[in-house]
């Protein structure tokens, strides 16, 4: 088992080493941009350099909160003038704090921490400077911006983990709001979340979106095909719930029931199945347990053993999504 | 095309939506961004301290926290038990040694270097199934790429077995020992067919196989983002995911609806998808502008899925037109498709305060693989080519957004948002006229129901919004928002709907140490008549609604869905929802939380005093004139789901006992309870006076009401032992879930109460950790997962259980899985 899997393990190597092959020469190779700013040297410090050092000199290597980590983030690097440390360093975002630099007693402007002085939208000001494009494009009135969350209440800056941006660790930080969402994780049938290969931020956007529950895509439906481009279609004969939302049968969060279904069939199909014949029946424990007596229906797969093509199906004598 | 009231579309709100998100997207000229400068003052103050901390205090100290390290773990899993349950997604379903290895590589300069280099490599489950690599490298401020492998494993069914040979491929056969002669008859008349439970011939050794019921995902990803200058980047990605595998699919020979023969098969998972993003992106301070191209192709490398027909052979089988004619069928795997889309979105701040900020999407999914025939089945007669050779399936999506946002003062905000969602289904309409099931010749009866309509269905969203906030005092925040949905559908009981939600909030902060947050939203979903024979009209011919729908003795046949049903999703409902959420930290070492969301829907009509009568000279059901003007229905005779309510409730523990011992614990209980009802119509063409009624209540009605209940409860710590050397913990879960069926029916009808469904896991985790030096550690965990399942519709039914399904041998799973791990890990 584990020599096949070595094996494996080879090749995959191999080919990840041939996608990284272009790492080599370019490390060396001078960045555009990145003379401009710094060359730090004892002698004659930059600015930057004089920051930090004035800075540190308090929030030294033992200080009680570590805060030095930050020179291994994107953030630390002098040398790359986009980046706070590139530009005024520790000021660039807790401001000049000039009150803070005669008294230390007093608060720097801005200061992260859970008990500042500072509103969330104050803290989130030198965040936003750099960071409101993209996926952050529309965070202003997004759900998380309306209720006063700050970007450090999910993000830590100064350190080179930041747990939320690991796929692995990212629910925990997640869960200390979305408490329902821990529990429903861990029900029989989940995403693999708990797993660490599924991540909250793979379906939703938490900088804010135009679409609803801030979902990463347009809406639920292209948020799942994402994943499940087989059901994208479009088919030959649609089954109008799954083409309208995803949600109207699947919990995507957990559920007690397989393929996270909210209820188990028949009963969930006969929601809408309601039709002349079998799709009407009530069907009920008779013949169970394994008496052979209960309704195909309700066994097994339930409708899904002759109704399989649920999601839409493309065959011309699928029209029953039988085939 | 076929038009029917709820075909059309309307193109104008589509252009006009257009319009406005492209005039909001015109980019508006601005400034370069210019870095801030430093106050004077704080200058002179830099100058004064620059010379305090110019090397490390502690350079040990120092070197821990801003060197990159490397770090390696390996050691190995011990597994006690196969499981596919307990390894479905984490790559230990098989019992055995697995190996533990970990790996993080990586190194980039000095905070204060001149150059920006940097690369990262880190491994995970290497040698699992759930591998994972990925490398990061470039330049800070100048380039960047990202590369990664994954592997997701998704582990369905222990022992499950098949009759078919060939799984995993597109083409299953019966092995030769096959016949499927029923030994036992008593039960059916030979003449109409065998009970599945008579087929010895399961039993014979050898016919039945060993088949794996799993896929994995292999994932391969690609980023390259490129630093133009200060305001231009670009960032191009490819993602390739190969998806192989084998799932288990029910599949049916025969005709008739309600006692069909059928069998799960295995179905062969050998696909491709693969998305691809070009972005380009420019970015002031002011203003931030967009555009992405995102491609997305799903290729399937299997068409269709051929298989034996395991009835084949049955002298009734093959003799009655119910039932199948010939040795072979073939099932439809999902077809190729793509999907492209530009998307351009843009932000700008009209004031310090004021964004306005839009998005515009436009895409198109198609499919147009080639048409399978009716039937693969060559003993049958086709009489009737095809409409067209592909679909040529077409899906126009349009996406405008636009949010104005304001914070004019730090006690207020405010919010303006629009948003139109538009899926407009180009697909050509077409009559088909279908076999069912590659088990009849072809129906030539242009007024039976195998000649049917495709019903392409679009849909329409747009939502209207307006948020505002404010602080009433700094400890107390109040909001308020209101919100309007239209939605527009086509092929729907339902074409246009509406839902107008008021929603309120409060949060507050009592004391320093407690603090709250309540939100409650009401919203009213209304639309237009639920015409229940759009459906019937747009998807039958015209000679099937005419011989059908004028006949009050065939009544029955007029309708597709019961005509007080109320699809749940269509439907007038009411919702509420309420948030509750408070967190207290009676010390600074203890912090208390509980947190509530209860939402309950309510789909019941209201206002109509009589069902809609039949009307012989329309051959529609029309609203009676005590009917409201929605044609709404007798609120008692409604059938589908009346009500759904859904509360959650959390309370969670942390305490923080000393610097070195840390606990938690948490409890949720849910509970999701639906109660819908139904009528049994199965009987009506013996009954048609039964069915034409214009009250529909009676001795066939039937109630159920569901209740899934989820009790979760987490307790874990962590503890710091021997001066930090030793960190031990503990984590322990258990979920208990529960469904039960609580099943009314009328007079008319049988039934017996059906049985709960339940599921009861506890799972406990502990770890050590021993810290041998401060480069290297040893690591050992030990993982107990137990697993109790009951579930009726897979206890105990096996293979030839039913009378007339073939199963796999699915069983619910049970088990009680231990693992061990030991490893070491090595940093340098």
């Amino acid at each position: 088992m584990i020599g096949t899997r070595l094996s494996r393990l080879a090749r995959v190597a191999i080919g990840m080493a041939l996608m990284c092959l272009p790492m080599a020469p370019l490390m060396a190779a001078e960045p555009a941009s990145a003379t401009a700013t710094a060359t730090a040297s004892t002698d004659n410090p930059t600015i930057q350099e004089k920051v930090v050092r004035t800075c540190t000199a308090c929030h030294h290597e033992n200080y009680k909160i570590p805060v030095m980590s930050i020179f291994k983030t994107k953030h630390g690097v002098m040398a790359d003038s986009r980046a706070p440390f590139g530009d005024r360093a520790c000021m660039s975002c807790h401001g000049d704090s000039v009150e803070h630099l005669k008294d230390i007693t007093q608060q720097p402007d801005v200061l992260f921490a859970e008990h500042s002085h500072n509103t969330p939208a104050e803290k989130n000001a030198p965040c936003l400077t750099c960071h409101e494009s993209g996926i952050r494009m529309h965070w202003k009135g997004g759900q998380h911006e309306t209720n006063n969350l700050a970007c450090v209440d999910c993000h830590k800056i100064h350190t080179d983990h930041d747990k939320v941006r690991d796929k692995k660790t990212q629910p925990q930080v997640c869960f200390k709001c979305h408490k329902d969402r821990q529990a429903d994780v861990l029900k029989p049938y989940s995403h693999p979340i708990k797993e660490g290969k599924v991540a909250c931020s793979d379906c939703h956007n938490p900088h804010g979106t135009v679409g609803p529950k801030l979902l990463k895509k347009n809406n639920v439906v292209e948020t799942c095909y994402q994943c499940h481009a087989e059901k994208r279609g479009p088919f030959l004969w649609e089954h109008p719930p799954v083409r309208e939302d995803c949600t109207n049968c699947h919990n995507p969060h957990g559920s007690i029931h397989q393929a996270l279904l909210k209820q188990r069939v028949p009963f969930l199909c006969q929601q809408c199945h309601l039709m002349n014949f079998h799709p009407s029946g009530t069907y009920s424990g008779t013949g169970i347990p394994s008496g052979g007596g209960a309704a195909q229906q309700l066994l097994l797969r339930g409708c899904e053993n002759c109704h399989s093509a649920v999601h839409g199906s493309n065959h011309p004598g699928g029209r029953r999504w039988q085939r | 095309m076929k038009m029917t009231n709820h075909s059309e579309r309307g193109w104008k709100k589509r252009a006009l939506c257009t319009a406005v998100a492209a005039a909001c997207l015109v980019p508006v000229a601005t400034h370069a961004d210019a870095f801030g400068d430093f106050d004077p003052e704080a200058m002179k103050e830099i100058e004064k301290f620059s010379t305090l901390h110019t090397k490390p205090y502690d350079q040990a100290a120092y070197d821990e926290l801003t060197s990159y390290h490397q770090s390696v773990e390996a050691g190995l899993i011990v597994v006690d038990k196969d499981s596919a349950k307990f390894g479905r997604f984490n790559g230990l379903g098989e019992e055995g040694v697995h190996p533990v290895i970990n790996f993080q590589l990586g190194t980039g300069e000095t905070y204060n270097s001149s150059q920006t280099g940097f690369w990262l490599a880190k491994g995970r489950d290497v040698g699992l199934d759930t591998i994972n690599l990925q490398a990061e490298f470039g330049q800070h401020g100048n380039w960047e790429a990202y590369v990664e492998y994954d592997q997701i494993p998704v582990f369905r069914n222990d022992d499950t077995r098949t009759i078919f040979r060939g799984a995993g491929s597109a083409n299953l056969t019966l092995p030769p020992e096959w016949t499927p002669a029923p030994g036992n008859v008593a039960n059916d008349p030979p003449t109409y067919f065998g009970d599945v439970r008579d087929f010895d011939d399961i039993n014979t050794p050898g016919v039945l196989k060993d088949v794996d019921i799993r896929h994995d995902r292999k994932i391969i990803k690609v980023l390259v983002e490129k630093i133009i200058d200060n305001e231009w980047s670009a960032v191009a990605s490819y993602r390739h995911e190969k998806k192989e595998g084998v799932k288990m699919t029910g599949v049916t020979m025969g005709l008739s609806g309600g006692n069909p023969r059928a069998f799960m098969l295995p179905e062969p998972i050998d696909t491709v998808t693969q998305q691809a993003n070009a972005t380009i992106a420019y970015s002031t301070r002011e203003l931030q502008l967009q555009l992405a191209y995102d491609l997305s192709l799903f290729t399937n490398n299997d068409e269709i899925l051929m298989f034996s027909n395991p009835y084949n052979g049955l002298a009734a089988h093959d003799s009655d037109s119910w039932w199948s004619n010939g040795g072979q069928g073939g099932y439809s795997l999902p077809p190729s498709n793509q999907a492209h889309k530009i998307i351009a979105s843009g932000g700008y701040y009209i004031t310090d305060s004021m964004r306005l900020s839009a998005e515009l999407a436009l895409g198109r999914m198609t499919q147009d693989e080639d048409f399978l025939g009716y039937t693969v089945n060559p003993n049958l007669v086709v009489t009737e080519p095809l409409p067209r050779s592909s679909l040529d399936g077409q899906i126009n999506t349009t996406l405008v957004g636009l949010r104005l946002t304001d914070r004019p003062m730090s006690k207020l905000n405010w919010g303006l948002s629009f948003r139109y969602d538009d899926r407009d289904n180009k697909t050509p309409v077409d009559l088909y006229n279908y076999i069912r099931n590659d088990s009849q010749d072809q129906p030539t009866n242009l007024a039976g129901n195998s000649y049917r309509y495709n019903e392409p269905l679009s849909y329409q969203e747009i939502v209207y919004a307006a948020d505002v906030g404010y602080a009433v005092t700094s400890d107390i925040n109040v909001s308020g928002g209101l919100e309007r949905k239209e939605l527009e559908r086509t092929f729907s009981e339902v074409a246009e709907s509406d839902e107008n939600t008021l929603k309120l909030g409060a949060r507050w902060r009592m004391t320093d140490t407690v603090q709250g947050s309540l939100k409650y939203a009401h919203g009213e979903r209304s639309g237009s008549d639920y015409d229940v024979f759009e459906v019937m009209h747009s998807g039958f011919t015209e000679e099937y609604v005419a011989a059908n729908c004028t006949n009050m003795a065939l009544m029955q046949r007029c309708w597709e869905y019961h005509p007080n049903l109320r699809k749940f999703y269509l439907g007038d409902r009411d919702r509420d929802s309420v948030n509750l959420s408070l967190s207290a930290m009676p010390t600074e070492r203890l912090s208390l939380g509980f947190h509530a969301t209860i939402v309950n829907d309510d789909y019941s009509m209201k206002g109509a005093a009589t069902d809609p009568a039949y009307s012989t000279d329309s051959g529609y059901w029309a609203d009676t004139g005590n009917a409201n003007a929605d044609g709404d229905i007798n609120a008692s005779n409604q059938l589908g789901v009346r009500n759904a309510e859904n509360g959650s409730y959390t309370l969670d523990v942390a305490f923080q006992a000393t610097d070195g011992l840390s606990l938690y614990g948490f409890y949720t209980r849910e509970k999701i309870a639906t109660d819908y009802y139904g009528h049994q119509t199965q009987n009506a063409q013996n009954d048609p006076s039964a069915e034409t009624s214009t009250t529909f209540g009676g001795d066939r009605e039937w109630r159920i009401q569901t209740d899934d209940e989820y009790d979760t409860i987490g307790l874990g710590f962590k503890q710091r032992l021997m001066g930090n050397r030793l960190e031990v913990g503990a984590d322990i879960t258990r979920v208990v879930s529960n469904t039960s069926y609580k099943h009314t029916i009328g007079s008319g009808l049988t039934g017996a109460p059906l049985p709960d469904i339940e599921a009861d896991q506890t799972t406990l985790s502990l770890f050590g950790r021993y810290k041998v030096n401060k480069d290297l550690s040893v690591t050992a965990r030990y993982i107990y997962d137990k697993y109790d399942a009951k579930e009726f519709g897979f206890d105990d039914v096996t293979y030839n259980t039913m009378n007339n399904v073939l199963g796999m041998g699915e069983q619910a799973p049970n088990y009680k899985v231990q693992a061990i791990a030991v490893s070491a890990s090595y940093r340098f």
